[in-house]
């Protein structure tokens, strides 16, 4: 997940480093590792662009989640300690590996899956990403706007009708239209955004103050818990841990552009940790103190009608931002690691192609949107596991090295060709993982097992898919020689795409 | 555009390979940043769980 604050760093910077990105040559846009002059920042840029990231309209979404299931003691709690595991881990891989070495980070997962392996993962977690946040988001526009032209014109559009999706499908070909035009045009729409959210941030929290002490507060009742209370505080602790996991498919392409290791691996604590703990922790208030689950729908109550509906215009349009954000950062990893056809497909197309189908799903508001919760799961279903994968195979199966040539050798070359290109047990590692997280808490009816209050489901995931891929890879990979796993200097090869 | 492109890569990974690495490879997080991190994760489940439930 990117903001615009994200994006307003990236794209300055990287326009400095090295070009616009279409010329095939700019290594921050590409798959090429970097050079230390590309490395652009240190360790309070990186803060300053992980802040940024944070702070977007989907904490208010994750403070609402949290909001369903315990009160606010246990919220700030279960945000805590969720996104602290959570961040952690993400923080190690992808950020380490594609610091190290200035890899772009899904080039860096073909040791782990092949390269063709590691394509389709990139394609299936950027594009699915992008799509399902793009839609979220786009339909928290249209219920914003909807909102607006309620309180505006006195009338009472549904939140779940036809305008909300219409609006929201203005929010998907607005973005494209920035999109198209490459990376300055984002630049400029984000910049005036992100402090602006800043600013409201700190206003709910003002407001809910002045109406509710912190003892009424943290009286309040969660929104819909679940029966058993151990549960319900399980369930928050796993919306979090989902949460911080949900960063993993771009914060390995942001690491890669710092200057040293503490640079890569720190800044994630002051922004994807601190601050996603504290605008979420403001949303967790909001949604208590009003009894509202829908953020779109705090404002007026909290500012009255003037106020509330220009804080809503601002979060309609951050929302528009939020998507700029995460299609442009797809964008850069198709771009970067989606070999010649992507390398060489237009800006506009690929821009489509990321938000095509965001654009069919604001056609189902309320399937979307009131499912954050399972949305997230869905996530976090795929990245625990593949998290795990990547850990346990740079840290602890190759001891933090990577062969940088065999990385582009083509599959029948490189020492990560395994089967065609595909090492198919690091993906059956992913599937065991990802099974078991299904096991413990049933991803589409958001219904947990037994053993669920007792070990969450993405932190069993993340064990079984990590221990598996250790297992599989000693018994069968390591024998037949294959993934470069004996760490033997190999004599470089020509490279050849 | 592909052939520049490479170009651009074979110098890169030739720099990369050289003795140092032309200064491209980071040196490892040292061990001691990840331990203070997770003793730090520890310490603070440990306080909001004490606190929260």
């Amino acid at each position: 997940m990117l903001d615009g604050q994200r994006q307003d760093r990236t794209t300055t910077e990287l326009g400095s480093a090295g070009g616009t990105g279409d010329d095939g040559t700019d290594a921050t846009m590409n798959e090429l590792p970097l050079l230390p002059a590309e490395r652009i920042w240190g360790f309070w840029d990186y803060s300053a662009v992980n802040i940024g990231l944070a702070v977007a309209t989907w904490a208010f979404l994750q403070g609402a989640a949290v909001a369903y299931y315990v009160g606010a003691v246990q919220a700030i709690a279960s945000i805590v300690i969720g996104y602290a595991i959570s961040v952690f881990l993400v923080s190690l891989a992808p950020c380490l590996p594609s610091a190290k070495y200035g890899i772009e980070q899904f080039v860096g997962l073909r040791s782990v899956f092949g390269s063709n392996g590691a394509r389709i993962v990139m394609v299936v977690m950027s594009t699915l990403f992008a799509a399902a946040w793009s839609a979220v988001l786009a339909i928290m526009f249209g219920h914003g706007l909807v909102n607006v032209i309620d309180n505006v014109f006195g009338v009472e559009i549904s939140q779940t009708g036809a305008a909300v999706s219409l609006l929201g499908l203005v929010a998907v070909v607005l973005s494209w239209l920035v999109l198209a035009r490459g990376p300055v045009s984002v630049e400029s729409v984000c910049r005036v955004i992100a402090p602006v959210l800043v600013l409201i941030i700190v206003g709910i929290l003002v407001m809910v103050f002045t109406k509710r002490s912190w003892s009424e507060l943290a009286s309040l009742p969660p929104l819909d818990p679940e029966s058993d209370p151990h549960t319900s505080f399980m369930v928050a602790i796993e919306l979090n841990i989902a949460g911080g996991f949900a960063w993993w498919p771009n914060v390995g392409n942001l690491a890669r552009l710092t200057r040293g290791p503490r640079a890569a691996f720190w800044p994630n604590w002051l922004g994807l940790f601190a601050a996603s703990v504290a605008a979420a922790v403001v949303g967790v208030f909001a949604a208590l103190a009003l009894n509202l689950e829908d953020p779109t729908e705090w404002m007026i109550p909290l500012a009255g009608v003037v106020l509330g509906v220009l804080a809503l215009i601002v979060i309609g349009f951050a929302n528009v931002t939020a998507i700029l954000s995460q299609g442009y950062a797809s964008m850069v990893a198709l771009k970067g690691g989606g070999g010649k056809l992507l390398r060489g497909t237009p800006w506009p197309v690929l821009v489509a192609f990321i938000l095509g189908p965001a654009a069919i799903l604001v056609f189902f508001p309320s399937a979307v949107y009131d499912n954050y919760g399972r949305f997230l799961s869905w996530g976090a279903i795929l990245v625990a596991p593949l998290c795990a994968v990547q850990i346990v195979d740079f840290f602890l199966l190759r001891r933090g090295v990577l062969r940088i040539r065999d990385l582009y050798l083509p599959s029948a070359r490189s020492c990560y060709g395994y089967w065609g290109g595909v090492n198919a047990f690091a993906f059956a590692s992913v599937a065991a993982g990802a099974a078991t997280y299904a096991l413990l808490l049933n991803p589409v009816t958001y219904i947990p097992s037994s053993l669920f209050p007792y070990t969450t489901a993405s932190i069993p995931a993340f064990l079984v898919a990590g221990t598996l891929h250790v297992v599989l890879t000693k018994t069968f990979v390591q024998p037949l020689g294959l993934g470069g796993y004996d760490r033997r200097p190999r004599v470089a090869a020509g490279v050849e795409r | 555009m592909d052939d520049a492109f490479e170009q651009e890569l074979e110098r890169r990974l030739l720099l990369l390979e050289s003795p140092g690495g032309g200064g491209m490879i980071l040196p490892d997080l040292p061990w001691r940043d990840v331990a203070a991190a997770i003793a730090g994760i520890v310490a603070t489940i440990t306080v909001m769980l004490w606190w929260a439930y």
